[in-house]
Order: structure tokens, then C-alpha cells, then sequence
């Protein structure tokens, strides 16, 4: 419920509304106020007994010299504000003045007759006793609009709130729209914004000495993470930042921020952060006190599904295994974002790893998961690993994009590449435009070549580091295919890969 | 309870939940490689869970696992290959299994113990990094612990369950020949793999076709490319 107070003398007591707060505050959890109407102080009762609060409120008022204020209570906002501005809730009283150009009947106590009810879903007009036949000009419309309404001949709001809301908004607008809305009691207004809740927290405060050892430091955070851990998982929420700051003997304050690659309440995690955090800081005073906070914290999502499949028992685990890598790590969990440029080694750049949401891979965020994979979550928390799919069924035509990937149901060699091609010695013959390698050189041992394919020849960046290679594959005697490639602009020879 | 209602209540399950597996599932089923004549010389029908099964790196290894990769997948599991020198080519990067790529050898081996001991992935392959001594025992303990199957390409064979050995046959391949009998395309090659394990011995020849490689050429292969070269 909202209870609202008017009245037309408070600039006699308070110059500014908001002094009025405090006294109010007494009898009240929140209180807002605002200079519109001539001034209208919002006493929050949502939860509370209203009619208790506003008797309250009344007697407070009171007893600082404020005997006509009006009161309204409503279930939205609009109708206690339609309430208090027009008189004990009675029809008519109300004018578009808000009760200024008349004598108003002055609430010394709040009733159940200040009580205003939005009207049902059964009979969306309000009724007599509630706004009915207020005048719409009490709903302060826009001068442009009033002259409309009055044009249609709509002048109570029953009269515009019996309207049918698609044709209030082709005829009228969304101005229109949104005093149809208040017109049947309808109010969305946010009077009183969200109060965060505090986020949990735990400090330890010592006076007798001061810890510059890490293993007695970690000791200490231990015990916070225990209480704050615990604290988030009865909030079921995940924190992804912690906050620890340590109070120090010189009395300086080091704050440090905590981060985990995923939102979790888990205290061994935290504690392996805190841990290398710790381990890496060089304290210039001792520490007497600290303070362990969540800074960020998200709502634990829970997931469902089928207790027979093999990974849902793993998931988690699975899930925080991952986390731990990319923490510890960095982005180490990849896939290949492939381009067309000629030089294989320059072809791929290997990204994070996206969230698939099913515990299996996903060849980057372009492409549509394989056949068998179900959910995908996309939320921002690092990994989130849920069950993996059962065995996909075969459907046709649904191969990679890159046909040079083999089915799963089959093994093949494929090409590995150095890191950086080796330059090798190699001998080799003349065959028709090219030259042929007939055996190399790599390591101090010498490789016999039995068969070798090529050159495909592969040349570029006319503009930029030019390039001019001619590939072969060659077939070494010790069983192994091997791809070399002559530098037709330096004249080498390099080992670039082998077949595995 | 008679053994009799325990057997039917059994019974009963299996048909209501064809595709559920018992608790103790990951200690009894290997992991099958999904290549029909290397499962077949290996004990039990593929990689032992819970086990350390040691591949000495020569050719065809990588061809073998990374099908067991896919395999593992497409049995509705998880597989993650840690490649820790850099070698999988992007383009030839299958759908399906993790790819970690670790920047040194000691985040290869804390990351691989960490992916063992959480238990989520069916298979677990390290290559490119050789764990000694008390590494080896170190991830033997985790695998255990996890009961994934885990696979070290390494030459160091200690404490390993299961040995594998692979070679490529040297005249195996198969080539497509160009006009002038010139070898242009390998089509397949024949990899000889050998299992040992105590009181087990056993290869098999395994015919894997070659995946074209995919050089973008700048001009016919016959001819000579002049770009790029001084003028």
C-alpha cells in the first residue's frame, strides 16, 4: 500500500518538504517527497499496515503544527494520490485545482473512506467510490490532449477509462495511453526505489600485535571466506569479485580486488585466490585487521536435467575444473577462428573457447553446434558445463564447414605443424622446372626420401612481408610423411610439419 | 530382497532406462576408440579408465587418438586433447573435444592433473609434454582418482597400464598419380599398432586415409609462381 500526504499549508512549518522527513521516518521505513501538486510527502507501507501508519503519520504531522493534512491510501500510487488531493476518497470534492480553488475537507485521521481500491480486472472502471467520476483534469493532462478529450466529450475518468485501450492509443497516443492507464488506476511509477540488499561481508580486527606473514594472513582470510561463503550460498548467489582489505599498522588501508573466472561460493576457490593474491603482495606495515567483502555477486541459476545422463553427475565438476584452468592460465581453453590466408601457419587464430552450455565443444561462436547438442547457454559467467548430449544421431548432410575434417567414425593423418619451421639441409635433383628433395638433414641425422609430391607453390604479400615457398610432401624412409618447403626467395630449405 | 526381485528389479531399469549405466560404470567400461580394428587389439576394448596408457610418439599416434577424441564425443562424453607444443593445425581442428593449449610444459602437466582428478572427461590426451618421475606419478593418482581414461604421448613408458606403439608402414602408401607418373595426391597409408599390457600382446595393421591438405595455390601447380619473388 501508498500512503499519501497533501496538504495546502506545509510551506507555513517546512520550508522544503524534505525536513519533514525525519519526523516521519519515526512512524515509517521510507519516505519520499515531491514538489509536485503543491507538494506530496509518499510514506511507503507496502507490507505494512497502512491505515496504522497513517494515523501515525497524521499525529506526527501533528505535532509539529500540521493539523489539514489529507491523507490517501491505494494500491497504486494514483489512487492514494487521488485520494489525498480530493478529500476523503468522496466524489466531487476533487477538482481540477486540486482542492485549492475550494475550501477542502480537511482528513484529521486516516479511515477506511481514504482507503482507494484500483478498480477490478471484472469491472476495469472505477467505481463511484473510487476515481470514477473524478475529472480527467485531475489526472493533469497535457493542454492539447485535455481540449481533445473534452472535444470527444470524455470528462470523468470512468469515462476515459471505459474506453478500449486500442483505440485511446490510435486516437489519442501514447500520452493518451498512459492517462487511460491512470485513469483505471493503473500507475507503474517506481515512488520509492529498490533498496540493494548488503552484499555479505566479514571483518576480524586484532590490536595486540600485527601479521606480515602470508601462511597467518591466509589463516585469517580462511575464516571471512568461511562466513561469507556461507552467507552467499544461504542468499543462493554467486560471487564472481571479492574485495579484501587489509587495515595496517601505520594506519593505511590496502584495498584489493579478488576476481574468479566464474561466480562461485565455493570457499576453496576463494581461498586459492586469496592465496596467490597474498603470496604475490609485499606488505609495508603489518596487518591488524582485514575485511573480506563480495563485491559482485549473481544469483545461483540452478540447472535441471536427466539424472541418467553421464554428464550431468560431472558437469559441475567439470565446470569448475575449466574455471580453474582459466584462472590460472588464461585463455587456454580454445578453438580455431580460420581465414584464407595461404600460409597455413597464418591462417588460424585460436579464440577462448565459447560457453556451449552442454559440455562439449563448439567450433567458435559462428558455428552451429553438431548434431546431439541440445541447450545453449550463453550467459556471461565463464563456463557454464551442463549435461552432455546423448549420442547424436546421424543426419545427413550435416558435415563440417570444413570438409577437410574427417567423421568421427574414422582416423586419418593429418598435417601438424612446428611452431616455426625448421631450416634443414637438403639434397635434392632437377626435374623438368623445379627441383626435387631427395633426402634432408634435421638434427645432425639424415632423412632418405622415398616419394615426394609437389611443389605446390605458394606465393604473396607483394606489399608486405613477401613469401614464395614451394611445398612438398615426402614420404621419409622411416615411414613418416614430412612436409618441407624451398624458399625461393632466400634460397632454404625448412621443415614445416609431418603427417601424424 | 531375493536375488530373484533384485535381478527383475534390474532388469526392470535397464529396459525403463536403456541409456543409464551403473554408478561404477567409469571403472569397468573402457573407452572405445571408435576404430574398430584398434579397439579389438587393445585389453578390455579400448583405453583403460582410471589408468595411465602411454603412446610412444611415432606416426599414426596423433591419428589414432584423435579419432578416440571424436569417439569419445560422439558417445556423449567429454574428451580434451592438451597440445602443448602448438601443433594441431586450425583447419584440420575437428568439432567436438576440448583444445587446451597450455603455454609451458608446467601448465600442460597442472593443467592435465587438474582435468584428470575433476572426473568430467572420459579421455583425457597430453601431448607434447613428457612427464618424468614424479609427475608421471602425480597424474597417474589423478586419473585414478577421476577414472578417465588418460593417454601421455611420451616415449617414457613408466607406470603405464597400457603400452602403445604405432608405424606408419614405409611402402604403404597409396598415391594418385599425375600424367607424368608423378606422385600428386597420398590417398591412405597402413599404420601398424601394437598393445602390450601385462599378460597382452597384440597389433593390428590399421588402413587411415590422409587428410588433403589444403594449400591455397597461387597459380597452376605446373607452372612456376613468380610473385613474391625480386625482380
Amino acid at each position: 500500500m501508498f500512503v499519501c500526504l497533501w496538504s495546502p499549508v506545509w510551506r507555513t512549518v517546512a520550508d522544503s518538504l524534505a525536513e519533514l522527513s525525519p519526523a516521519l521516518l519515526t512512524v515509517a521505513p521510507r519516505v519520499v517527497t515531491e514538489e509536485r501538486r503543491g507538494g506530496l510527502v509518499w510514506v511507503d507501507a507496502r507490507g505494512l499496515d497502512a491505515e496504522h501508519i497513517a494515523h501515525s503519520a497524521l499525529e506526527v504531522l501533528r505535532g509539529i503544527g500540521l493539523s489539514n493534512v489529507r491523507v490517501g491510501i491505494g494500491e497504486t500510487p494514483i489512487m492514494a494520490e487521488l485520494t489525498a488531493g480530493t478529500g476523503n476518497g468522496e466524489p466531487g470534492l476533487g477538482t481540477g485545482d486540486w482542492g485549492l480553488g475550494q475550501e477542502p475537507s480537511i482528513a484529521t485521521e486516516a479511515s477506511s473512506a481514504l482507503r482507494a481500491s484500483p478498480p477490478s480486472p471484472q469491472s476495469p472502471v472505477p467505481s463511484s467510490q473510487s476515481l470514477g467520476s473524478l475529472p480527467v483534469s485531475v489526472l493533469e493532462p497535457d493542454p492539447a490532449l485535455a481540449t481533445l478529450l473534452d472535444g470527444i466529450g470524455v470528462e470523468t475518468c470512468g469515462e476515459l477509462a471505459a474506453l478500449e485501450g486500442e483505440s485511446v492509443e490510435v486516437r489519442l497516443g501514447a500520452e493518451g495511453v498512459r492517462l487511460w492507464k491512470l485513469a483505471r488506476g493503473e500507475d507503474d511509477r517506481l515512488i520509492f526505489t529498490p533498496m540493494p540488499r548488503e552484499l555479505p561481508h566479514a571483518s576480524l580486527e586484532w590490536s595486540d600485535y600485527t601479521l606480515t606473514d602470508t601462511e597467518r594472513l591466509v589463516f585469517s582470510v580462511n575464516a571471512l571466506l568461511g562466513t561469507v561463503c556461507e552467507k552467499l550460498m544461504e542468499r543462493g548467489s554467486l560471487s564472481r569479485e571479492m574485495t579484501l582489505d587489509l587495515a595496517l599498522a601505520n594506519g593505511a588501508t590496502l584495498t584489493n580486488a579478488v576476481r574468479s573466472g566464474r561466480a562461485t561460493a565455493s570457499r576453496k576457490t576463494w581461498l586459492r585466490l586469496v592465496r596467490t593474491l597474498l603470496e604475490r603482495m609485499v606488505l609495508p606495515a603489518g596487518v591488524v585487521g582485514l575485511t573480506l567483502r563480495a563485491a559482485t555477486v549473481v544469483t545461483d541459476v540452478g540447472q535441471q536435467g536427466d539424472l541418467f545422463d553421464r554428464g550431468f553427475a560431472t558437469a559441475a565438476a567439470t565446470e569448475a575444473a575449466l574455471a580453474s584452468l582459466a584462472e590460472e592460465q588464461g585463455d587456454v581453453v580454445v578453438v580455431p577462428e580460420n581465414t584464407a590466408h595461404p600460409l597455413v601457419e597464418r591462417r588460424t587464430k585460436w579464440v577462448e573457447r565459447p560457453a556451449t552450455g552442454d559440455g562439449r565443444r563448439a567450433t567458435g561462436r559462428k558455428r552451429a553446434p553438431s548434431g546431439g547438442l541440445s541447450t545453449r547457454d550463453e550467459s556471461p559467467e565463464g563456463f557454464r558445463i551442463f549435461p552432455v548430449a546423448r549420442r547424436p544421431s546421424p543426419v545427413a548432410g550435416s558435415s563440417s564447414p570444413v570438409s577437410l575434417v574427417p567423421s568421427p567414425d574414422s582416423s586419418t593423418l593429418t598435417l601438424y605443424l612446428l611452431p616455426t619451421p625448421r631450416a634443414i639441409e637438403a639434397r635434392t635433383e632437377e626435374r623438368r622446372d623445379h627441383v626435387l628433395p631427395t633426402g634432408y638433414r634435421d638434427g645432425g641425422a639424415w632423412y632418405g626420401i622415398l616419394s615426394a609430391a609437389g611443389p605446390d607453390r605458394v606465393s604473396g604479400e607483394r606489399w608486405g612481408e613477401a613469401y614464395a615457398r614451394e611445398y612438398f610432401r615426402c614420404i621419409v624412409d622411416d615411414g613418416g610423411m614430412v612436409w618441407l618447403y624451398h624458399d625461393a626467395r632466400a634460397d632454404g630449405w625448412y621443415l614445416h610439419g609431418w603427417w601424424d | 530382497m531375493p536375488a530373484l526381485s533384485i535381478a527383475a528389479l534390474r532388469e526392470l531399469i535397464e529396459q525403463r532406462f536403456p541409456d543409464a549405466t551403473p554408478a561404477n560404470w567409469r571403472a569397468a567400461e573402457p573407452v572405445a576408440t571408435g576404430v574398430g580394428a584398434l579397439d579389438r587389439v587393445l585389453p578390455g576394448g579400448g583405453l583403460p579408465r582410471g589408468q595411465l596408457t602411454v603412446w610412444t610418439p611415432q606416426g599414426g599416434a596423433c591419428s589414432m587418438l584423435r579419432a578416440a577424441c571424436r569417439s569419445t564425443v560422439a558417445n556423449g562424453e567429454r574428451a580434451v586433447w592438451i597440445d602443448t607444443a602448438g601443433t594441431i593445425v586450425g583447419a584440420f581442428w575437428e568439432n567436438g573435444p576440448y583444445l587446451v593449449q597450455p603455454k609451458s610444459r608446467q601448465d600442460a602437466l597442472k593443467g592435465a592433473e587438474e582435468l584428470l582428478r575433476c572426473g568430467g572427461f572420459a579421455l583425457v590426451v597430453l601431448d607434447g609434454t613428457e612427464p618424468e618421475g614424479t609427475e608421471m606419478v602425480r597424474l597417474t593418482r589423478a586419473v585414478r582418482e577421476g577414472g578417465g581414461a588418460f593417454v601421455a604421448i611420451t616415449p617414457n613408458p613408466s607406470l603405464a597400464k597400457l603400452r602403445m606403439e604405432s608405424k606408419i608402414i614405409p611402402h604403404s602408401y597409396r598415391w594418385t598419380r599425375g600424367p607424368f607418373d608423378d606422385p600428386v595426391e597420398v590417398q591412405e597409408a597402413t599404420i601398424r599398432v601394437r598393445a602390450r599390457a601385462a599378460g597382452w600382446n597384440a597389433h593390428a595393421d590399421i588402413t587411415v586415409p590422409v587428410t588433403p591438405h589444403d594449400v591455397r595455390l597461387s597459380l597452376e601447380p605446373g607452372l612456376a609462381d613468380r610473385r613474391g619473388l625480386p625482380r
